[in-house]
């Protein structure tokens, strides 16, 4: 059946305002199986952001964290880099744009395989023509300006995977892309996570991307995990109010439109 | 005005640099009332020591003029200019740089060439050169000071308007209708403003040192009685009589640190949000 | 007698840099009728943010012809556009980088009001009340900075600064994409209020086309800065004729 890779237990994350004691996340139970694609929804301040931060090790020193992310799967705390991966929101800022992409894509590598830089290289090349940028050759030597917003986001994916890591999480990944270029990015995470072995945990505030990626979802409203479960079971029969209210809210092509009849000149 | 206070007050160092500042303005202010003296009367014995005679708590020079007296009308020429060039420096230097950048083009270019020029010749030699020319008159040495310093907020106001000319508030303030002159100044240099100031301490501070070093080598106003001077006056008895240059010494070192740490807490004050704007 | 508002003929615009040049706008033709939106669709580098730019004049096409109620847009000259502007106005996908950073939400939509003497100058702190309130927000508002209202919030506040000089056509670029799921369907019917009540024309940008169908009468797909589909926005996406049309629809996930 399936194996618990991560449980994360009364995870509560605050911080000290001036404003007074902000919380970013209210004892959060939630268990991860390994293999699976699962979906965090929320809006903004719902929480899901400080999750992903809090599984890769990437909270701010000045967060206060109580409760704790344990990882029974692998035995050990995942390294950042190694064992975990992320890609975030903007492929404009997660990438130097004073190296070349070979140079970022391989460092996973480097560092965490030990691969000296010709050996990085070719795993770079292999890396990059895996997430399907043309010709990868000759991409390997070139800087992230020279590349379209998916085709870096696909970039920051393989500098992601490098070092070959068991766990990929996707904070936002596609939502500064326009639904096309999406539905791409949605359909390699999907490929990656199959091929590779890997658990996918996808950060997203689209309910449709969720419902149709992924095999769980948990849903997050201001720092609390409201409900989790099997993504056909959250979708078709959702327990709390605020899931259905985000799935009645959802707009799509069936919607009700909010103008009449096509405009009469 | 109130939050721009409270962030102020925040800053330990904005607190104690002003509260240096505020004492040594105080005392350049009120000092003549206070001490009721003149600070070229010869009123007492010469080369008394300080706190030797209560009548002259930090003693006389070796002519018999009252220190203190002394120091607090020098900081009333040290803290003027200091604070005047100051003055001329950024706003010179920022509606040169604003209209640089707003404008673009040639007018870019052409102040830039200027910009160049100034600040091809270093502050000090710039101010001495004014000096010698057009004579040592306080208001001459604010000039010749502002003067070399405008260079540094000039570029620094540039930068920052050629940043902000591209943010969407400006797009938004020109498809309201506003006119170009108004985006500039109403919109564009008000953002721009904050990093410049930061170099308000620096300047102050430079403007100050190079005030007194003016006046140590005999440049400085003859009419006034200045801190460099009194360096200068001290330089010959170092090995008897050193207070006479050490104390107006102390006086300026507490003028540029009071300077410098207001300057952080201004910084501090005038940023929004953690955010430097 | 012609309805149309806005009649766009012919805009083109090439950006060049060192080793190419890019077609942003390509010979784009379009019309937007009173009280009518228009949504634009298409994927990123298709023009959608270059023709909302040009439309507003902040960057001029390389050729074309723009009529605004019958007025050549682009032969005034910068002062009579400048009196102009008011007739047509934008909200930008992100509203606080929309608004000067250290001016207040009031003095943000006094200045439309003032540069357009829309009222006389007692009127018009009132006028600031009323636009605040016809967007949903309390009157009070007005004291606040853009950063210190929640994100709901703020694209209501630019919603408010476009109105304030009483626009013929608002353009909004992206105006929804960086709200909360569940804050855009309020927006959407705050917009076709407006529309109803004011008679207002939209030309709405947007990437996602379940939004744009939403409050659309007519859709145009644009795709490498060349309009390739239009027609009525249920008939455009639920059964498209265009590559990227159909590309758009096939792109949103399915899982109902």
């Amino acid at each position: 059946m399936k194996t618990v890779l991560c449980n994360v237990e009364r995870l509560s994350v605050s911080y000290r305002t001036p404003a007074g004691v902000q919380h970013a996340l209210k004892s959060v139970n939630l268990d991860i199986f390994a293999g699976e694609k699962l979906a965090i929804i929320g809006e903004s301040g719902s929480g899901k952001s400080t999750l992903s931060l809090a599984l890769t090790g990437l909270l701010p020193d000045e967060a206060l964290v109580e409760g704790r992310i344990s990882w029974p799967g692998p035995g050990f705390d995942p390294v950042p880099g190694r064992d975990i991966g992320i890609v975030f929101q903007d492929p404009g800022s997660s990438l130097n744009p004073v190296l070349t992409i070979g140079d970022q894509v391989g460092e996973g590598a480097r560092r965490h395989l030990g691969l000296g830089r010709k050996a990085a290289r070719e795993k770079a090349v292999e890396l990059l023509s895996r997430v399907r940028i043309p010709q990868p050759e000759n991409a390997v030597s070139a800087y992230p300006h020279q590349f379209s917003g998916g085709q870096r986001q696909r970039i920051a994916i393989a500098a992601a995977i490098a070092a070959g890591p068991s766990v990929l999480i996707a904070d936002e990944a596609t939502s500064a892309l326009d639904t096309i270029v999406q539905a791409e990015i949605a359909v390699l995470l999907e490929d990656l996570v199959k091929n590779g072995d890997m658990t996918l945990i996808f950060v997203t505030h689209d309910i449709g991307l969720a419902a149709s990626l992924a095999d769980r979802i948990a849903v997050f409203r201001t720092a609390e995990l409201v409900e989790c479960g099997e993504a056909r079971t959250i979708v078709h029969e959702p327990q709390a109010d605020y899931t259905k209210q985000l799935l009645t809210t959802h707009i799509d092509l069936d919607s009700p439109r909010l103008v009449g009849a096509s405009y009469v000149r | 005005m109130k939050p721009l206070i409270r962030r102020f007050v925040s800053s330990p160092e904005g607190v104690a640099g002003a509260l240096l500042l505020l004492s040594l303005v105080l005392a350049a202010v009120l000092g003549p009332f206070i001490l009721s003296g003149d600070p070229a009367a010869l009123v007492g014995r010469p080369l008394l020591p300080p706190f030797a005679d209560a009548s002259f708590p930090l003693g006389t020079d070796q002519l018999g003029r009252d220190v203190l007296t002394r120091l607090v009308y020098g900081s009333q020429a040290s803290l003027t200019v200091g604070f005047a060039s100051a003055v001329v420096a950024i706003v010179v230097g920022t509606l040169v740089g604003t209209v640089a950048g707003f404008a673009g083009g040639l007018v870019d270019e052409g102040l830039m060439r200027i910009v160049d020029a100034f600040q091809i010749v270093p502050g000090f030699l710039l101010a001495l050169a004014f000096v010698s020319v057009a004579g040592p008159s306080l208001a001459v040495i604010v000039l010749a000071i502002g003067l070399g310093a405008w260079t540094g907020p000039a570029r620094l106001a540039r930068a920052e308007v050629l940043s902000i000319r591209e943010r969407d508030y400006v797009a938004a303030a020109r498809v309201i209708g506003m006119h170009p002159a108004e985006i500039a100044f109403r919109e564009v240099l008000p953002n721009a403003l904050p990093p410049v100031l930061s170099l308000v301490s620096v300047i102050v501070a430079a403007a100050v040192l190079i005030e007194a070093a003016l006046s140590f080598l005999g440049l400085g106003d003859p009419n006034s009685v200045t801190w460099g001077g009194m360096i200068a006056d001290g330089r010959n008895l170092l090995r008897s009589a050193p207070f006479l240059s050490i104390i107006p010494g102390l006086g300026l070192v507490s003028a540029v640190v009071g300077i410098y740490l207001f300057g952080e807490g201004l910084v501090e004050a005038l940023s929004i949000r953690g955010r430097r704007l | 007698m012609s309805v149309e508002l806005l009649s766009v003929e012919g805009l083109s615009k090439r950006f060049a840099d060192r080793r190419r040049t890019v077609a942003a706008l390509d010979d784009v033709t379009f019309l937007i009728g009173m009280g009518e939106t228009l949504g634009i669709v298409g994927p990123s580098g298709s023009g959608k943010s270059t023709l909302a730019r040009v439309l507003l004049r902040l960057v001029e096409p390389d050729s074309g012809r723009i009529l605004i109620d019958g007025e050549d847009w682009r032969a005034l000259s910068p002062k009579a556009l400048r009196q102009r502007r008011g007739s047509i106005q934008m909200v930008f996908q992100d509203p606080l980088s929309a608004f000067n950073p250290r001016t207040t939400i009031g003095k943000a939509i006094m200045d439309p009001l003032r540069i357009h003497a829309v009222g006389n100058r007692g009127a018009r702190h009132a006028a600031i009340a009323d636009l605040l309130q016809r967007v949903g927000l309390p009157a009070e508002m007005a004291g606040r900075r853009i950063h210190e209202v929640s994100g709901g919030q703020r694209q209501r506040v630019a919603l408010a600064r476009a109105l304030a000089s009483r626009p013929r056509l608002v353009v909004l670029d992206e105006a929804l994409s960086a709200l909360d799921v569940s804050l855009r369907g309020k927006m959407l019917e705050l917009l076709v209020r407006l529309q109803v009540e004011e008679g207002i024309s939209f030309l709405f940008i947007g990437h996602d086309p379940a939004v744009v169908r939403m409050i659309s009468h007519r859709v145009a797909v644009m795709d490498q800065g060349r309009i390739v589909e239009t027609g009525d926005a249920d008939a455009v996406f639920s059964d498209p004729q265009s590559q990227t049309g159909k590309a758009l629809i096939a792109a949103i996930p399915t899982w109902r």
